[in-house]
């Protein structure tokens, strides 16, 4: 057996890291599958179920199909889909040092990689979880028009690096402040209310709407909405520019922090 | 070979800093293995993590140019409610080349010999499957040199054996740093010994040397027999 074995080679850094994040994304599929009672089902049926409740509820307050010319599910889908993209991978920085300690005995495993592993994975679950929604609305309603396919890919992406710079400065942060993360969990609430998941901006008041466009994740999930249907009303302020600024400063910041304390992260 | 300055490793206990390891500076030559002995706490497993990169010094460094394995036999970078299988192939995919990933798996699983186990969630295995996996998993990859750890003293009697025989065939290609209180297992594997005492290290070129003297101090420090009787 040996003699059929090569010699480990010396990887660059990037080739480590994509092995590292192709392995943890593997492991985390498998355990999802095993763990999980009904697997890939279950986490799929997380946003369907949440977008039932809150259509159910906005039809009894107010018993109208749609919303600022969109289908009432078609609304809602990008909303709920993209918060909890964005939720999922921003708190996973609180837990994945506690969590996966056992893994950095492998010493080609760093923090960012568990971080990333969880966000492509959830990226690609709720991606799934966005065409199972948009098919059934397809199904049954008809009228499914995806307008611009390219903006709604690109509001997702933006959504999961808003989320992995989230969840790199968190991972750092909980390591100084061990108390962070019942601070970040109400912060996290609060936010699912200031990002236009279950009410459209432009139906807002002006003074909250010139307040409500500056928070990027409402950017992203106003543009996924205008990428299903162009009669869609967006707030003036929503461009596609500012979510990406943003985004690429953000992540520019929380790599900096990251990266100046990783050994101390690591250190036993 | 491996090259170490001024390697000093403190850790904070009870609101107080205790230096582990202070100032170490050695070399090591690309084909000796070496016996890191010392009394418990003297800090040689931390020696050997912080050799392997799992762990950081407060000063110091540590340059290799080879490749370092991580501690053998370890069971913690195992996940419970994967099959051993699934956990091998996860590590392979990060250690193995793309091609050899099945090659490993098979080593594994021939060496660990756990049958059905092998595709059952690893939670649900015994003490010794658990070792028979672990070490296994450690010798599929062909590291230059491999961090053990106290790993001669897990397993039944065949384990062992199977094991001793393995580290004894993989010498030829690898050194190993070794940790173990089974001082005569350091005398079959090692050419070389650093004796830990008070965070210094002192080299020997003969590791029967470097044991007669730990074994003389750590018996000099008991107290009379009489003593030890009277307190029993």
């Amino acid at each position: 057996m040996e003699g059929t074995m090569s010699r480990l080679r010396q990887l660059s850094g990037f080739d480590i890291q994509w092995r590292v994040v192709n392995a943890l994304v593997y492991r985390e599929l498998r355990r999802r599958v095993s763990d999980v009672q009904g697997g890939f089902l279950a986490v799929l049926m997380e946003p369907v179920g949440q977008i039932a409740v809150w259509a159910a509820l906005r039809f009894i307050v107010h018993p109208v199909g749609t919303v600022n010319n969109l289908n009432i599910f078609l609304f809602l889908a990008p909303g709920v889909i993209l918060f909890n993209l964005y939720s999922r991978v921003a708190s996973h920085g609180l837990t994945t040092m506690e969590a996966n300690k056992a893994l950095f005995f492998y010493r080609r495993v760093k923090p960012i990689d568990t971080v990333l592993a969880k966000a492509i994975e959830e990226l690609g679950l709720y991606s799934c979880a966005a065409i199972v929604v948009f098919g059934i609305v397809w199904a049954y309603l008809y009228n499914l028009v995806l307008q611009n396919l390219p903006l709604l890919v690109t509001s997702f992406v933006l959504m999961a690096l808003i989320g992995v710079a989230s969840s790199l400065l968190s991972l750092v942060g909980s390591y100084y402040f061990p108390n962070l993360k019942q601070v970040l969990s109400w912060l996290n609430r609060a936010l699912y209310f200031a990002s236009g998941v279950i009410y459209s901006p432009i139906q807002t008041p002006q003074f909250a709407r010139d307040i409500l466009v500056y928070n990027p994740i409402l950017q992203c999930i106003e543009l996924s909405r205008k990428a299903l249907s162009m009669d869609y009303q967006v707030p003036s302020q929503v461009t596609l520019g500012y979510p990406s600024g943003f985004a690429l400063v953000y992540l520019s910041l929380a790599l900096w922090c990251y990266t100046s304390n990783e050994k101390v992260l690591i250190r036993r | 070979m491996i090259r170490v300055s001024s390697l000093t490793k403190s850790y904070l206990y009870k609101g107080k800093r205790k230096c582990v390891l202070d100032d170490l500076s050695f070399e090591i030559a690309g084909d000796e293995s070496i016996a890191v002995i010392g009394a418990n706490g003297a800090g040689k497993s931390t020696l050997l993590q912080l050799l392997g990169g799992i762990d950081v010094p407060d000063r110091g460094s540590i340059q290799c140019d080879g490749t370092i394995s991580w501690p053998v036999g370890i069971e913690g970078g195992f996940q419970g409610s994967l099959t051993g299988r699934e956990n091998v192939t996860f590590v392979s995919m990060i250690y193995g080349e793309k091609h050899e990933i099945d090659d490993r798996i098979k080593f594994v699983e021939d060496f660990a010999e756990l049958g059905i186990y092998f595709d059952r969630p690893f939670k649900t295995y015994s003490s010794g499957m658990k070792s028979r996996l672990s070490f296994g998993l450690s010798m599929a990859f062909p590291f230059d040199y491999y961090l053990i750890d106290e790993i001669t003293a897990a397993g039944d009697q065949k384990f062992r054996e199977k094991s001793k025989r393995l580290l004894i065939d993989r010498k030829k290609t690898s050194n190993f740093l070794m940790v173990d209180h089974n001082l005569w297992g350091l005398q079959i594997h090692c050419n070389r010994a650093f004796l830990l005492e008070s965070g210094r290290i002192t080299e020997y070129t003969s590791v029967q040397e470097a044991i007669d003297i730990h074994t003389k101090t750590l018996l000099a420090e008991l107290p009379p027999k009489s003593e030890v009787s009277r307190a029993a």
